[in-house]
């Protein structure tokens, strides 16, 4: 009797452990889904098509990009927080989805760390700093030095409370000791807008966003952050090269898959992605957009970056003092 | 003994003054600022009163000019075609599009004057049928269809 | 002349066959999305978007467009035809439009719409390729003040809205305010009145709000009558304008088209403006005050034309800046990201041929249109003679399959319900519903300009009067509200004597 149960039971442990292993290897076997908490046409929109397009080329399965936008990404990434862990629902998440939040807001509803299983990076984005040229500085320096003999007069605009621009110029006026008041918009290009006309004089903003303005002349750009020069603003110098080392901020984005997921669909998931960013042309088009690719060592290190900007970014919150509670 | 003139408006003021009451009421909760950094508050408590001071005057006006009686509720077709609406949202993630419909269509015939089970069990069918068509595989809207699909 | 030239470069790329056939592509596309109530043009560009890379970024570029404008015809045949606006501009379509339609002159709505919007749309791509770039420049002096103040004139415009009690019609607009208050202030990044429900922490969407007020109520009334019925299609006069019908619209959809065109270009929320201001401006001036909420064609015919400008012309920041006016437009943008493509100030220069041909289809794609709506309005009405208890739940799935299709999320057909029940005891109650939907609509952005200048001003209130766009607009408000509440006044006194 004990010998037939343990038999069994043996059995059925060697049916779980090679399913588990089978699954893996047959694994796509349905159509994927990676859900982009934002609305379509902006910069995760753009990864997760690039990322889909990829994969499914390589996986021969059809890889579908929705949308889920709202409640400031919060909508779409608790989606993806309860969503089945079998590697067929990832969701496109970067700096202020998966490390900003978390600083921000008491009650979110999903814990970045416990909820999911971090894929890899995939673009780095550094930080232009864009003003308005009826402003009468020409070089980061001189921008911190009107700004100290004015406190509070200059106008930074970004996409919202909290949001990555926000915190990317809090951080700067944060380490270079200036004061300057921080208008809120309901997105970039809202204010952008005003930039332009001049109601607001600068913003900390992702390149692609004011970049044809930039390049138009429409809007002088100071500085970059990041170690290299963007090719696309070959003639903007980077924070330490204009003399102010200390202000370094990138902000990335990434792909994740659900806590749970087996490790051998994320181990896939990250050799199929991070070949399809390696490859010249797919870093060349990122590039173009002021993105630079740039994949993890593994998951596991990736899990580790993500950790580390948590800590970091609940720092300057705390200094800063940003509460959009609610 | 109060004479109602128009029982429409006094009934209509008296929803304003709650609407804009209710308003008042919760902003309470986020703060208020100044009139230079209004805070979150500001603009609410600013039109909420102001619709419980125009909303009184509506309830004045049920009570002193000549009006008519509101219209009347017809409550069986308010009632089963929300429900047809209720439940096709409760049914469409948990049964799919297919039940959902049927459920819609039943509910909200049965709403109307006539109900003939074979008409609408053929309406069902057939808008069932081309929902599926053309919205799931047609547009390729990610809508479940069957139940258990998410 | 050089415009001469650059016209014939943009034909020059329009009329390929590719581009032909993915502009007739679009428009057909959009025309049947605008005419399905709930689904819109945004969530059918990003669907298709797909489709698009491997075609060259033109050709994807003049199909996403078409779908985008022909959304705009589609969303006024539902309007007219079962009172259900497809769009925030075809609000104001169903005021006179479904009125007309019960009369049986669908046919003629139907055609003055097209073609309203068919002149409107040539008139808007010449103003386009003539004063593009100057007429952006203009748009950057708008401020945080100046739109305020816009808001401000767009809100006492929408009293004129109202045909009943005004006295109530504001009530609605401050209803219409707090329920757009709902969701998260973009000033504090607090959530308002969400109850902590996540989803509605962006607000209540327009779509669904005017499903219910418009589409559901409209079902549930319209059950009520039974007996009283009255069978909309019997008395189809004919399918075309008559001559007088014809003169009453035709300097009504050059005003509405004028219109059109100096709001859209304005990206902080012109466009929606527009139909409005044209409804209000024609009923303000017309001498056929009376019938409008009654069925007016030129309550028709304005709004239509101005819908179809301001929505062409809301591409002029997106072609000379690089910014959009509007989600479909940050799409756009989106979709020139993926073809390599940067919007902007440089693409007249880089890129003359995308810019021109852009152009030149868009009104290609008007003409496509009206081709193919003014045949259909036949269809369309008879349609109408569809017994009701077959059209109405089809009516009410379109909506539910609408509304989910938005954001994927039930949640949202449960409160179109509920508006489905407050527009009932609205209507038992006489209150109406267009002035709520005005103030939904401009509320948020009254108080998100508002503080924002504010904020710019230090706290300084004099800013509004002093930016000379901003005071003259709030000059023109006050001129307005006089012109509105005296003349009633009066007659409500009148009223008064007489009971």
């Amino acid at each position: 009797m004990v010998k037939i149960v343990s038999k069994c039971l043996i059995l059925f442990a060697a049916m779980a452990f090679s399913f588990t292993g089978a699954f893996a290897q047959d694994y796509p076997t349905q159509p994927i889904r990676i859900i982009v908490p934002y609305t379509a046409g902006g910069s995760s929109d753009y990864v997760g098509r690039t990322v889909g397009a990829k994969l499914q080329e390589n996986l021969g399965r059809p890889v579908v990009v929705e949308n889920r936008p709202g409640g400031n990404a919060i909508i779409g990434t608790e989606l993806v927080a309860k969503a089945r862990p079998d590697g067929y629902t990832l969701l496109v998440a970067g700096f202020s989805v998966l490390a900003a939040n978390m600083a921000m807001y008491q009650n979110l509803p999903y814990d970045t760390l416990r909820d999911f299983a971090p894929i890899t990076n995939v673009q780095d984005s550094q930080i232009v700093v864009a003003v308005n040229p009826k402003v009468p500085v020409n070089s980061i320096k001189e921008l911190i030095a009107y700004a100290k003999a004015n406190p509070g007069k200059l106008n930074y605009g970004s996409a919202g409370v909290g949001n990555t621009l926000h915190l990317a110029g809090e951080i700067f006026c944060l380490t270079t000791g200036v004061k300057m008041t921080h208008i809120p918009y309901k997105g970039a290009s809202q204010a952008l807008t005003d930039l332009l006309g001049g109601s607001i004089q600068l913003m900390f903003d992702l390149p692609q966003t004011p970049l044809s303005n930039i390049q138009a002349g429409r809007l002088k750009a100071l500085a970059v952050t990041g170690e290299k020069r963007l090719d696309v603003l070959p003639d903007v110098p980077t924070m330490a090269q204009a003399g102010v080392p200390e202000y370094d901020f990138a902000t990335w984005t990434g792909l994740v898959a659900p806590a749970n997921t087996p490790p051998a669909i994320v181990d896939r998931l990250f050799k199929e992605i991070t070949k399809a960013l390696n490859q010249p042309a797919v870093r060349d088009s990122f590039a173009k957009q002021a993105m630079v690719v740039k994949p993890n060592a593994s998951p596991e290190a990736f899990r580790q970056f993500i950790k580390n900007e948590i800590d970091r970014i609940r720092k300057v919150v705390q200094a800063a003092d940003i509460k959009p509670e609610g | 003994m109060i004479r109602f003139r128009s029982l429409r408006d006094f009934f209509a003021g008296l929803m304003f003054v709650a609407f804009g009451g209710a308003a008042v009421w919760l902003a309470q909760a986020y703060p208020f600022g100044n009139a230079g950094r209004m805070g979150p508050a500001y603009f609410p408590t600013l039109v909420g009163s102001l619709l419980i001071i125009l909303g009184a005057f509506v309830v004045v006006r049920g009570l002193a000019v000549h009006g008519q009686k509101p219209g009347s509720f017809h409550f069986r077709p308010l009632i089963l075609v929300l429900a047809g609406i209720v439940l096709f949202g409760f049914t469409l993630e948990r049964l799919g599009l297919m039940i959902a419909i049927f459920t819609l269509v039943v509910f909200s015939s049965l709403g109307g004057s006539e109900f003939r089970y074979r008409g609408v069990l053929f309406l069902a069918a057939v808008l069932a049928l081309g929902s599926f068509l053309v919205f799931i595989y047609g547009l390729g809207l990610q809508i479940p269809a069957w139940p258990f699909s998410y | 002349m050089e415009l001469l030239g650059n016209i014939g470069l943009g034909l020059g790329v329009a009329l390929t066959l590719v581009n032909l056939v993915y502009c007739f592509v679009g428009v057909l596309v959009g025309t049947l999305v605008g005419v399905l109530p709930g689904l819109g043009p945004l969530a059918t560009m990003a669907m298709l978007l797909p489709l698009t890379f491997n075609l060259s970024p033109v050709t994807a570029l003049i199909m996403l467009a078409g779908i985008y404008y022909g959304a705009q015809y589609g969303g006024s045949t539902t309007a007219i035809l079962v009172n259900l606006p497809g769009e925030s501009s075809s609000v104001v379509t169903c005021l006179d439009g479904y009125q007309m339609a019960r009369q049986g002159r669908a046919g003629p709505a139907l055609a003055v719409a097209a073609l309203g919007s068919f002149f409107a749309g040539t008139f808007a791509t010449l103003v386009i390729a003539a004063f593009a770039p100057p007429l952006a420049e203009v748009a950057l002096n708008f401020g945080p003040a100046a739109y305020f103040s816009l808001m401000v004139l767009g809100l006492v415009s929408a009293v004129v809205l109202a045909a009943g009690s005004l006295l109530k019609a504001f009530c609605m607009i401050l209803l219409g305010i707090l329920l757009g208050l709902i969701g998260t202030d973009v000033n504090s990044g607090m959530a308002r009145f969400t109850f902590n429900i996540s989803a509605l922490s962006d607000g209540i969407g327009f779509v669904i709000v005017a499903m219910g007020v418009f589409g559901f109520t409209e079902v549930i009334l319209n059950l009520e009558l039974k007996e009283k019925r009255e069978i909309l299609t019997k008395k189809v006069k004919n399918l075309w304008l008559t001559k007088s019908e014809f003169k009453a619209a035709a300097p009504a959809v050059v005003r509405g088209t004028l219109l059109g065109c100096m709001l859209g270009i304005l990206p902080g929320g012109g466009a929606l403006l527009s139909s409005f201001a044209a409804y209000s401006l024609e009923k303000k001036i017309s001498k056929n005050r009376a019938q409008f909420g009654k069925g007016a064609i030129e309550g028709v015919a304005a709004p239509e034309a101005a819908n179809n400008a301001g929505a062409q012309t809301s591409f002029i920041p997106l072609l000379t800046l690089g910014i959009p006016s509007n989600p479909v437009m940050a799409l756009m943008i989106g979709a020139m990201m993926i073809h390599n493509i940067q919007p902007g100030p440089q693409i007249v220069i880089n890129q003359p041929q995308l810019f021109w041909g852009m152009i030149a289809s868009m009104w290609i794609g008007n003409l496509m249109l009206v081709i193919f709506n003014l045949p259909l309005i036949g269809m369309w009405v008879r349609l109408l003679s569809v017994p009701y208890r077959l059209l109405f739940p089809s009516i009410l799935l379109f909506c539910g399959i609408g509304i989910y299709s938005l954001s994927s999320n039930t949640f949202d057909i449960y409160i179109a319900a509920l508006f489905g029940l407050l527009g009932y005891i609205f209507v038992k109650l006489e209150c109406e519903p267009a002035p709520l939907m005005l103030g939904f609509i401009l509320g948020p952005m009254l108080e998100e300009y508002l503080r924002r200048a504010m904020l710019l001003s230090r706290g300084d209130p004099t800013i509004f009067l002093t930016n000379s766009i901003s005071a003259g607009m709030l000059i023109a408000s006050a001129i307005l509200l006089v012109i509105v509440i005296v003349p009633t006044g009066r007659k409500k006194r009148e009223d008064v004597f007489t009971e």
